[in-house]
């Protein structure tokens, strides 16, 4: 995508900017000042499995001392959380975080935030060639396994925010024809994950989320399948957020899943309409999405949600997704909000017309 | 073709001459894809949501696009262009369906490009009107609910002999897909030009299958590259 003058000159603090954030010069420096913070911890944070050595404030004399001067404290909260999560100063340490993601978030909702964000979560593979993360034949799902974990925090940020649904494009159908022994670790990450999401200490507890799987489940394995079931059933009742996976799913199969199921329930001689195939959708219920995110930089769909990307914001941010953080999703919501309001004056026009 | 109403107001003008203008746009664009040996070109004339805007703009697109088929279908046919039309019946002018049912009878035999007017279409309407089509079958008797699969649905879409696509290009910047060839485009790599439609010309069109062919497409599956 090409920057021009039309699109570019609302993400400058001008006065005729479309977002009301970047229009006004101080709160874009408070913005700036939080956003520069958490570009170095996000980029600590998402260090993942890379040995930081840091300059050591216990008495354990046999860690390894190296100083990095003054940005030696930067990476003390990394290597306390990996090593030891529970500790007081990592605690501290994140209540500390929390308290400035509020403060970036409670300014980023003085323009709109989005209320349903999808994901492609694009480039695992990528990022364990790159990171030479072991790829053995024990174990070919290690970039799914660091991706896992940025999911995990981008539904944090994400609910922080005040996002209601977020939605991930986990397995495609046309995933099955990838090699047999990729697709049976995502099986078994798949439901080692699901199992991990329904732990007392998880996110979707954390913010009582109700989670849905949205695909043609028959072609699981029955342990996911039966994983998955499980899952659903336990959230129905969550009055929380909620977090939309899509497996063993594809936009296509979906419209046809529709279509048969509009077909077989309408009356003879009864016209289908539009609002039908609304209702027997996977998502019928939930939001469109108002932004469709896909990492690592490409730019297609791969039949997701085309049937609810009407009006949805499409990004392609460069990263790859282990390597997604919460200053690339603080941009994306700015982006979102420079063009929200003439997306919202073309769907009104269009609504009216209806 | 995004942008006519945008590039009109910076000059001061009325949407209606943005639309006109960007008419010169849609043939350098055509003859540009020629060029470069594409096969298969759609474009956006009038959707089925463009309805919503002020009478005075719709009576005139749909004059606009009648006088423009008008115009341009000899020097289209010259070209080695075949013109065919995607989109539904209702509310569409009779004069605007006689131009575009001639064009398509007139350059029937044409087979350097296929050049696809979507004019009243929109994407799920476009499935809608299959999803009727099959209901009228299943009522009959003719088809079973069972029956209905991607490979049914794609062959009661508007054009069903027209491939999927593989290039989508939106002009003026707009980050969306307006569910433009909703079914056909699951895999067509996207790209986004920030040129408004009247600027448009056959060298945008060029850099954006520059950036396709840099995509690595892989639908679905995933391909190691070779270390060696």
């Amino acid at each position: 995508m090409m920057a021009s003058q039309y699109t570019r000159s609302g993400l400058f603090p001008f006065p005729n900017s479309n977002s009301p954030l970047l229009s006004s010069p101080s709160l874009f420096l408070w913005l700036s000042f939080c956003f520069t913070t958490f570009y170095y911890y996000s980029r600590l944070a998402t260090q993942g499995q890379r040995k930081v050595r840091c300059f050591v404030y216990c008495r354990n004399k046999s860690t390894p001392r190296t100083t990095y001067g003054f940005t030696r404290f930067l990476y003390l909260p990394s290597l306390l959380m990996e090593k030891n999560g529970k500790s007081m100063i990592s605690k501290a340490i994140g209540h500390v975080s929390f308290v400035m993601r509020k403060c970036l978030f409670s300014i980023l909702s003085i323009g709109p935030v989005p209320a349903h964000i999808a994901f492609i979560m694009d480039g695992n593979r990528r990022y364990a060639k790159r990171h030479a993360l072991h790829q053995d034949s024990t174990n070919p799902g290690s970039g799914h396994r660091v991706g896992f974990k940025c999911l995990i925090s981008t539904l944090q940020y994400c609910y922080e925010m005040g996002v209601k649904y977020v939605t991930v494009y986990a397995f495609s159908i046309d995933n099955f024809k990838r090699d047999p022994q990729e697709v049976q670790s995502l099986m078994d990450l798949m439901k080692e994950k699901i199992d991990e999401l329904l732990t007392e200490d998880s996110v979707l507890k954390k913010f009582d989320a109700r989670i849905n799987f949205w695909g043609d489940l028959q072609l699981l394995s029955e342990p996911v399948r039966l994983a998955a079931k499980k899952a659903m059933d336990m959230t129905v009742h969550n009055k929380g957020p909620v977090l939309s996976v899509c497996v063993a799913y594809t936009s296509t199969n979906e419209i046809t899943h529709a279509i048969e199921a509009s077909v077989r329930e309408k009356q003879e001689n009864a016209p289908i309409e539009v609002s039908d195939l609304d209702r027997n959708m996977y998502t019928a219920g939930c939001l469109e999405p108002d932004i469709i995110i896909r990492t690592s930089g490409e730019t297609r769909l791969s039949n997701f949600l085309l049937w609810q990307s009407d009006f949805t914001h499409l990004q392609n941010p460069n990263p790859l997704w282990p390597e997604f953080s919460l200053r690339h999703l603080v941009w994306a919501v700015l982006e979102y909000q420079n063009v929200h309001g003439y997306l919202k004056k073309r769907k009104g026009e269009i609504e009216k017309n209806k | 073709m995004d942008g006519n109403g945008r590039w009109a107001n910076r000059r001061g003008l009325t949407r209606v001459e943005g639309h006109k203008a960007g008419e010169a746009a849609l043939l350098d664009v055509v003859a540009g894809a020629i060029q470069a040996g594409v096969k298969h070109l759609s474009v956006y004339a009038f959707s089925t949501e463009n309805w919503s805007r002020s009478p005075d703009e719709v009576r005139f697109l749909m004059g606009f696009n009648r006088d423009v088929l008008h115009r341009r279908r000899d020097q289209l046919n010259e070209w080695g262009v075949r013109v065919r039309w995607a989109g539904r019946k209702p509310r569409l002018w009779g004069s605007v369906i006689k131009e575009l049912q001639f064009a398509e009878e007139l350059t029937r035999a044409n087979d350097v490009l296929t050049l696809t007017m979507c004019v009243n279409y929109g994407g799920r309407v476009e499935i809608a009107d299959a999803v009727r089509s099959i209901a009228d079958d299943v009522a009959a008797g003719r088809l079973k609910p069972s029956a209905v699969s991607e490979k049914l649905i794609q062959r009661r879409l508007y054009l069903p002999d027209m491939p999927d696509v593989d290039l989508f290009v939106r002009s003026s910047g707009e980050q969306r897909t307006s569910n433009f060839l909703l079914w056909e485009s699951a895999y067509a790599e996207f790209v986004f030009l920030d040129t408004l439609w009247p600027d448009f010309s056959r060298v945008d069109l060029w850099r954006a299958i520059e950036l396709y062919l840099d995509r690595d497409r892989r639908f679905g599956g995933a391909v190691d590259t070779p270390t060696v």
